[in-house]
């Protein structure tokens, strides 16, 4: 997945096992190897494909925060974020003087999955980077049998109590479940003199217009985290209430300002 | 009726019957796809193979809903307040 993977209180075996799963996940799920499932998906011009098993769960997965977030997270964003000029492994991503490509708008609605059997529409393109790292993160953690976390590109899942960093700076106690931050500060790149950045709106196919730079979000699993934090930064100024809405812990910078939603607040200061 | 005959009207019969079959089982896999609600997945086992079972119970693998779990956090305070995981942008 071309992220960084790091494990405490794990067995060797365990450890072992954390690493093939990172391994076939992205064997699977990775963009930019060709002979992935989803880039062999999104190369099959047939409109009904079977997928793995594997697949078809955190597809699933997808769909259902598609459904929860009223499309915000959304797994039919891959020619858009293509479009905007991440069609390549980031490290390999740069300024680029020719404009992005033209918008493409969410689709979810037009997937339907039963089974391992996948319907979509002639040209959708899957990216499931949305809920992908955090569900592997989740499924790393139930590898092992004692206290643990696992944190994989900023996503941590944690079993029994971990201090956790938080962007800028700042600790918590994660005592279960998960944390992640979303935001465009690390993966942005000009096209046509304009930043572009990963995460895109489905509302306009476009790179999100966010007052946010990074939003953070303690769930009940990490992938529950992840989503929340891409909705929440999505929804801009309304994201700290979305949130609470949902009894979620957020907390949302913006250049040197830091907003806790209520829940955060109401969190930190009741386990005090 | 000769045994051509005969075996003729067999052949055609077979025929019919493996149309009709051919037919509905066109149809179940037509209804098993449309049986779905609209960009969501049928409620059906979800298992994963190998160590990529379904991750906590807060993930949801069904298409009615997404359940975020509860958050259950505290501030970090004393000689373990030095982070053991970072949570950042990816």
């Amino acid at each position: 997945m071309g992220i960084e993977v790091a494990v405490c209180g794990a067995t060797v075996g365990e450890l072992a096992a954390i690493r093939g799963l990172f391994g076939e996940w992205d064997r699977v799920f990775s963009r930019f190897r060709p002979e992935s499932e989803l880039s062999r998906l999104n190369r099959d011009a047939s409109e009904v494909a079977v997928v793995s098993r594997l697949f078809a769960s955190a597809l699933r997965t997808a769909l259902s925060a598609a459904a929860a977030t009223d499309g915000l997270v959304d797994p039919t964003l891959g020619a858009a974020v293509e479009a905007a000029g991440y069609d390549r492994d980031f490290s390999l991503v740069g300024d680029d003087e020719r404009p992005p490509g033209p918008p493409s708008p969410g689709k979810w609605r037009s997937l339907r999955l039963s089974g391992r059997l996948l319907s979509r529409p002639p040209g959708t393109v899957l990216d499931l980077n949305g809920v992908v790292k955090s569900l592997a993160v989740d499924a790393a953690l139930q590898l092992t049998a004692g206290d643990a976390f696992v944190s994989a590109g900023g996503d941590v899942a944690v079993r029994g109590g971990s201090v956790v960093g938080l962007p800028g700076d700042g600790t918590l106690r994660l005592l279960a479940g998960g944390i992640a931050t979303s935001g465009k500060t690390k993966r942005s790149w000009r096209r046509g003199g304009v930043v572009q950045h990963h995460l895109i709106d489905p509302r306009t196919g476009r790179p999100a217009e966010s007052r946010w730079d990074e939003v953070t979000v303690a769930a009940g699993s990490c992938v529950g985290a992840d989503v929340a934090a891409k909705a929440a930064f999505l929804l801009s100024d309304d994201g700290p209430s979305w949130l609470d809405e949902r009894g979620l812990a957020g907390r949302f910078r913006a250049g040197e300002t830091v907003v806790a939603n209520h829940a955060w607040r109401t969190e930190l200061s009741a386990a005090a | 009726m000769t045994r051509i005959e005969a075996a003729r009207r067999r052949a055609a019969g077979a025929k019919r019957i493996a149309a009709a079959a051919a037919a509905a089982g066109f149809l179940a896999t037509l209804l098993l796809v449309r049986g779905t609600h609209l960009g969501q997945a049928a409620t059906t086992s979800s298992s994963t193979s190998g160590s990529s079972s379904s991750s906590s119970s807060s993930t949801q693998s069904s298409g009615d809903s997404f359940d975020y779990g509860s958050t259950s956090v505290a501030p970090s305070s004393g000689s373990t307040s030095s982070p053991q995981a970072q949570t950042s942008v990816s």
